[in-house]
């Protein structure tokens, strides 16, 4: 479908770039505001928007070229400056765009969405305890307003008051039930508290609401299949060592170690089970395929070979020593990196 | 105030001359321009009294039952029943059951937004499954309509088509028109957005207005994703919502008859449609339209060079080397192929035609497209797809090896 050359009034124009931009169509956003600038090339408004859908679409560079001119146009409004601090943090100029983030909350102290930015780009810069009276201030302008309580909950959460946290999602999650963002923080919420099965629900959840979250929640999901997979080596491994230990202090058939290994046994295979319930089967390869887990083989792999390689060299050595060996390095090996979750 | 004065006048000197059919018209045009259709209605009814075959009267007449038949009027004091039986053995009705020869407009200014279509199935290369799929869930049952008294059902609901950006999904949809010999009104979002509040709606309401008056009529709804977008994913003050609303209550069959409108969509992204839109009765079947297969790529490049000067084009080869290229993109390589050989002649002074080696030279250049459009489709498949409603997505995704 062809633009409608009749996108002269810059109104309808930034209509229907905010449409296109809601349906994540940045490309046609910035076709529309292209063709409206040509008939208003002195339009701010219509610069601002295009800077946006600019950034929104990752091209920052010249998102900044476009929001500086909205900034020449209008220098006093607090819109353009918060479009041109979020171009800048993401061209990694942090303080320059903190800067104008704060010169937005001062040209409009009684806009919530100058705090909500300047508040948004603290966090991502890892300023959480700058940001929470920042969120605190859009949240009283703001009350009902859910990406606030997100946001709060994120800020929150990276000071550790994980409670708290997870009660301003709720809270987003309330005012507005399709907020796919909410509902995957609060599964991250979940799983930094080990809450591994609430974990993978809430991540599933997210990507069905939004899967344009897919990828972030396909990592997520890994980190938490990593953290199970610690638990389950840790269990192994100490089922082992029991067993082995019992062994060497008693005959080859000693039941105690029988019943230890048995034991452990058990305990794997219900946490394999769990994992087998709580994961769907069409996510397990892509799961596997993900980079953690293949560095991961990587250095199981050559574990296993260092393993051989000594126990080769080493004959005289009991087995029992090595199968020890064996257990603690992948215990070290799967926990190697804690397991992180991506919140935003 | 001088248009009513001239009103005033005008109706004097009908009354003076009754049978002054052309006074009467005019008269009745400039009650339809000031909105007065109920008044303008009587004149129609007594010009055509008098000349049964007026098309002036015809179409004026047209104009005022569609302005009156949308939101009811209730201090309008017209009565409908003595209107009807006054022009009941003048007028035939406006649509026929039969779908045979050329669609009418029924209103002259319909012409601007409406084409019928002159594309066919046939004129679009390969896409064999699509095809099939579209001769069994709507061509099959419009073009049987016995068959489908017999089954007891109808043709009502609306077709969505969707897959990879520039693929073909309007192209389809011409000739879904072309086949069924409808008109065609293709509508994008610029065509119902618009600033004002409320003003949207009402563009919602004229442009299904325009497709029954002139039924049968495809009405070809592109980016349904940025049109119809959920709800649920709307910030709070998206005045959008309304448009959404407006478009569930013209696709509802209990308070619409959309006898003889098939609604076609296409879309980018089915997942970000409002779940409401696609109900039975709405959007209710939908198509998966992907890559070009290597017989529709073959014909693509055909058709782009189709035009211009070339030696030595092996087409077949171009398809053979092109599996994962959109038909955008294949456009895309023939642009540029013709640019380069273009500026070659430029360079040398000589005109040549475009060769296998320019088309090389620009597939050198150009990337397939889609892989990001299939990224997001990857996290569908795994993640949205509990009730089945992308598995043809998904298995062509396996076949293809995107996943």
């Amino acid at each position: 479908m062809s633009l409608d050359p009749e996108i002269n009034s810059a109104g309808n124009a930034i209509t229907l770039a905010n449409a296109y931009m809601e349906a994540r169509n940045y490309g046609r956003a910035q076709e529309v505001l292209g063709l409206a600038l040509t008939q208003n090339p002195h339009n701010a408004t219509l610069l601002t928007e295009l800077a946006r859908a600019r950034h929104l679409s990752g091209d920052n560079d010249v998102a900044e070229q476009s929001v500086v001119r909205a900034l020449a146009l209008t220098p006093d409004d607090a819109y353009p400056m918060r479009i041109y601090a979020s171009v800048l943090v993401e061209l990694g100029r942090r303080r320059e765009g903190l800067s104008w983030a704060r010169r937005a909350v001062d040209a409009a102290p009684l806009d919530h969405t100058t705090h909500y930015e300047y508040a948004r780009l603290l966090t991502t810069t890892g300023d959480a305890a700058v940001a929470l009276p920042v969120a605190t201030e859009a949240l009283r302008l703001a009350p009902a307003n859910a990406d606030a309580h997100d946001l709060m909950g994120v800020i929150l959460g990276m000071l550790g008051r994980r409670a708290e946290s997870t009660a301003e999602h709720e809270e987003a999650l309330r005012l507005e039930p399709g907020h796919a963002r909410a509902l995957a923080n609060i599964a991250v919420n979940r799983a930094n508290s080990r809450n591994l099965s609430g974990a993978l629900t809430g991540f599933r959840e997210a990507a069905q609401l939004d899967p344009h979250l897919g990828d972030e929640v396909r990592k997520n999901i890994t980190a938490t299949v990593r953290v199970w997979l610690s638990w389950t080596t840790i269990a192994a491994w100490a089922a082992l060592w029991i067993s082995v230990r019992i062994q060497e202090h008693a005959d080859a058939a000693s039941p105690g170690a029988r019943i230890v290994a048995g034991l452990g046994c058990i305990v794997m295979l219900v946490m394999f089970g769990w994992l087998a319930r709580s994961l769907p089967r069409n996510l397990w390869a892509p799961v596997l395929r993900q980079r953690e887990f293949r560095s991961l083989k990587i250095y199981l792999g050559l574990g296993v070979v260092v393993l051989g390689v000594l126990s080769v060299f080493a004959l005289g050595v009991p087995v029992s020593y090595w199968v020890q060996l064996g257990a603690l390095l992948l215990t070290v090996v799967v926990s190697w990196v804690a397991p992180r979750f991506d919140e935003d | 105030m001088a248009e009513d004065a001239l009103i005033r006048e005008l109706s004097a000197a009908v009354e003076r001359s009754p049978d002054a059919v052309e006074l009467r018209l005019h008269l009745a045009e400039l009650l339809v321009a000031a909105g007065r259709y109920a008044e303008a209605l009587t004149h129609c009814s007594a010009a055509l009294t008098q000349d049964s075959a007026n098309t002036a009267a015809l179409s004026l007449l047209q104009r005022c039952s569609a302005a009156l038949s949308s939101p009811p009027d209730k201090s309008a004091t017209f009565n409908w029943s003595a209107a009807e039986e006054q022009v009941a053995d003048i007028i035939e009705p406006a649509f026929v059951d039969s779908g045979d020869g050329p669609p009418d407009m029924e209103n002259e200014r319909d012409l601007d937004v409406l084409a019928p279509s002159d594309v066919k199935l046939a004129d679009v290369a390969g896409m064999q499954n699509v095809k099939d799929r579209l001769e069994v869930s709507l061509l099959g049952p419009i073009r049987n309509p016995e068959l489908m008294r017999a089954y007891k059902v109808s043709a009502r609901g609306g077709l969505l088509l969707y897959g990879p950006p520039g693929c073909g999904k309007t192209f389809l949809a011409k000739a879904v028109s072309g086949e069924i010999g409808a008109n065609f009104y293709p509508i994008g979002i610029s065509d119902v957005l618009q600033q004002w509040l409320g003003s949207s709606e009402r563009a919602v309401h004229e442009i299904f207005e325009v497709a029954r008056r002139n039924a049968p009529c495809v009405l070809f709804f592109d980016e349904v994703d940025a049109l119809g977008m959920r709800r649920a994913n709307m910030r709070g003050d998206s005045g959008h919502r309304t448009v959404v609303n407006a478009l569930l209550a013209e696709t509802d069959s209990a308070t619409s008859d959309n006898t003889g409108v098939y609604v076609l969509g296409a879309t980018n992204a089915p997942w970000d449609v409002d779940p409401a839109l696609r109900r039975p009765g709405r959007f209710d079947r939908v198509i998966f339209v992907g890559l070009p297969d290597s017989e529709a790529r073959a014909g693509i490049v055909r058709f782009h060079l189709s035009d211009r000067p070339v030696a030595g084009i092996d087409p077949k080869s171009i398809a053979a080397r092109t599996d994962g290229f959109t038909g955008a993109d294949l456009a895309h390589i023939c642009d540029t192929a013709t640019q380069l050989a273009m500026a070659d002649s430029a360079r040398s002074g000589q005109v040549r035609p475009i060769s296998m080696d320019d088309i090389n030279a620009a597939m050198d250049q150009i990337r397939p497209s889609a892989s990001q459009w299939f990224d997001v489709a990857r996290n569908v498949v795994e993640f949205g797809n509990r009730d089945g409603a992308y598995d043809e997505l998904a298995k062509y995704m396996r076949r293809k090896r995107f996943r």
